[in-house]
């Protein structure tokens, strides 16, 4: 068995320091859009708050509990999509989760873990554009 | 006490421990392993007489059907039981649903009661409350009281006006030994139907099915040193006698005649259509013939000391809960658990990197939870090859990860 397939993320401070401390965890004051996600493998659950200004994200915030790759995963995909620099529907915007947890080779069930947040983040705004279409 | 466990050198019984001599395997209430007897009678049917059974008119043949059959007296024989009420399916959930399906259903009509446990597995849970609703019928769900068991006069007040009740011998989350012996004879002398899940007793309690008084019995056999693929279930022959087959084709019938019109096979054969689990049945007889060697007063010290161990290890630990009762007297070595601030995946995680094998999640068992007002938990579960050194090494283990990841 390859130990490091999962680069063994109990061994790296920054990734335990940003579960004890992850960005976004908290309430969004006149959220707009919302959605939940469960990772079908744990059950674990998030929510999302997001608030939209002139069709661009201003704040997010989750609310759940969910494993340490869970949170940082949530924490990062929200420091991505406010900073605006992915298009969050793009391959690249997973990527770029990975990449700066340096997560890359993680197993397809902890995957899952790691990209419940940006998962979530996608629904809601898949929410409001069926909203829109109607 | 250590002593005693360590004479008994049950790890280098099992090929797998003896091959990852540093792994500490603490799921054996998901699956046991397997012991070189029980490997070496599966290899043996596969390499030296594979034949199907009840056909062939030649030697391999003959003892294939022999050892395939003779597996069958073992289980009889094992839980005290006639040869004819042992039905050969592929696990617990198969017998329970075959159960269910093929007596309880037809005899259950609206407005009849039907008790099952809270702190059952979802496989003694989930066909029974399907019944319930295909009939509609009252499902009756015994709680898991404050002090961690099943609630006894709870049971005992919705005993009389029963038709059916699903028991679990041992909880695969609390460890919870009910006290069966005390409650069957009540549910029975309401003329109640009794089932009774063993997969998680077989192999650490001595079953009898003629003494605990139930009407069927399901375990599986990789719960009990055996080979996956394989699962008992024991129902009394009155009642065989009116269960109507689930499946159809081979083996089942004597014959068929010209109107297509089949010949049912005799009980309990009828109930095993197609080829079975040969190899697997063979190695479930070598399983029994292994537990029987240790013996189950042995087997029940064992358990003793882990259990005795475990409660006072993990009572004694900051920021753990334990699920289930405190008492060693009504529970098996199975230790389910809360660590407050970490999740239990990322428990799980942690103790794998050093070697050591527990389950997270709910355990098939989200109603037993319920209790608890939390979601997922960690569990620790001991089987013969378990010994107080490989707890001591996990809840050290336990300890190291609250202290390196928990949240403050």
């Amino acid at each position: 068995m390859d130990k490091n397939r999962e680069n063994n993320y109990l061994e790296r401070e920054y990734i335990i320091e940003l579960y004890r401390n992850p960005s976004h965890f908290k309430e969004v004051t006149g959220a707009n859009l919302f959605a939940e996600k469960r990772n079908i493998f744990c059950g674990d659950k998030l929510n999302v708050s997001i608030r939209i200004n002139n069709g661009q994200i201003s704040d997010l915030g989750f609310n759940g509990n969910g494993c340490i790759l869970t949170v940082v995963g949530a924490s990062t995909a929200g420091d991505i999509v406010l900073e605006n620099s992915q298009n969050i529907n793009d391959s690249g915007f997973e990527m770029e989760i990975l990449k700066r947890l340096g997560l890359e080779k993680i197993t397809p069930a902890r995957l899952k873990c790691v990209m419940l947040g940006a998962e979530t983040i996608k629904e809601a705004l898949r929410k409001e554009r069926s909203e829109k279409q109607k | 006490m250590t002593e005693f466990i360590n004479k008994l050198d049950f790890r280098s019984q099992f090929p797998l421990l003896r091959k990852h001599s540093s792994l500490i395997y603490l799921d054996s209430a998901a699956t046991t392993l397997k012991p070189d007897p029980v490997i070496k009678a599966v290899d043996g049917y596969n390499e030296e007489y594979t034949a199907n059974v009840h056909r062939g008119l030649y030697r391999n043949a003959d003892i294939s059907t022999e050892e395939y059959e003779g597996a069958r007296e073992a289980v009889a024989e094992f839980i005290n039981a006639s040869y004819e009420e042992i039905i050969f399916t592929r696990n617990t959930t198969e017998s329970i649903n075959l159960f269910v399906n093929q007596y309880v259903l037809p005899n259950l009509y609206r407005g009849d009661k039907v008790l099952i446990q809270q702190s059952s597995h979802h496989s003694n849970i989930l066909p029974w409350a399907r019944a319930c609703e295909q009939k509609n019928a009252q499902l009756i769900i015994a709680p898991i009281a404050k002090n961690g068991l099943t609630d006894f006069e709870a049971v005992k007040k919705t005993a009389a006006g029963l038709k059916f009740v699903a028991l679990t011998h041992v909880s695969n989350v609390t460890g919870e030994i009910l006290e069966i012996e005390k409650l069957v004879p009540i549910l029975k002398s309401q003329n109640v139907t009794v089932f009774l899940d063993s997969a998680q007793s077989i192999h650490h309690l001595p079953t009898n099915v003629s003494e605990f008084g139930v009407d069927a019995l399901a375990f599986s056999g990789h719960k009990t040193y055996g080979p996956t693929g394989i699962g008992v279930l024991f129902v009394k022959k009155k009642i065989m006698s009116k269960m109507v087959p689930l499946f159809w084709g081979g083996s089942m019938v004597l014959d068929v005649d010209r109107k297509l019109k089949p010949e049912l096979n005799d009980i309990p054969w009828r109930f095993e259509a197609g080829t079975p689990a040969i190899a697997e049945a063979i190695g479930l007889a070598e399983a029994i013939k292994f537990i029987n060697r240790h013996g189950f007063k042995q087997i029940s010290r064992l358990d003793k000391i882990l259990t005795d161990f475990g409660l006072k290890q993990i009572t004694a630990m900051d920021r753990v809960k334990l699920l289930g009762p405190k008492s060693i007297k009504n529970r098996l070595p199975i230790f389910t658990f809360y660590v407050q601030g970490i999740h239990p995946h990322d428990l799980a995680y942690f103790l794998s990197e050093c070697n050591v094998a527990v389950r997270a999640g709910k355990m098939c068992a989200a109603p037993s939870f319920y209790s608890y007002d939390a979601g997922e938990a960690t569990r620790i579960s001991c089987a013969l090859y378990t010994s107080t050194a490989d707890l001591d090494f996990a809840f050290k283990k336990v300890d190291e990860g609250i202290k390196r990841f928990a949240k403050r």
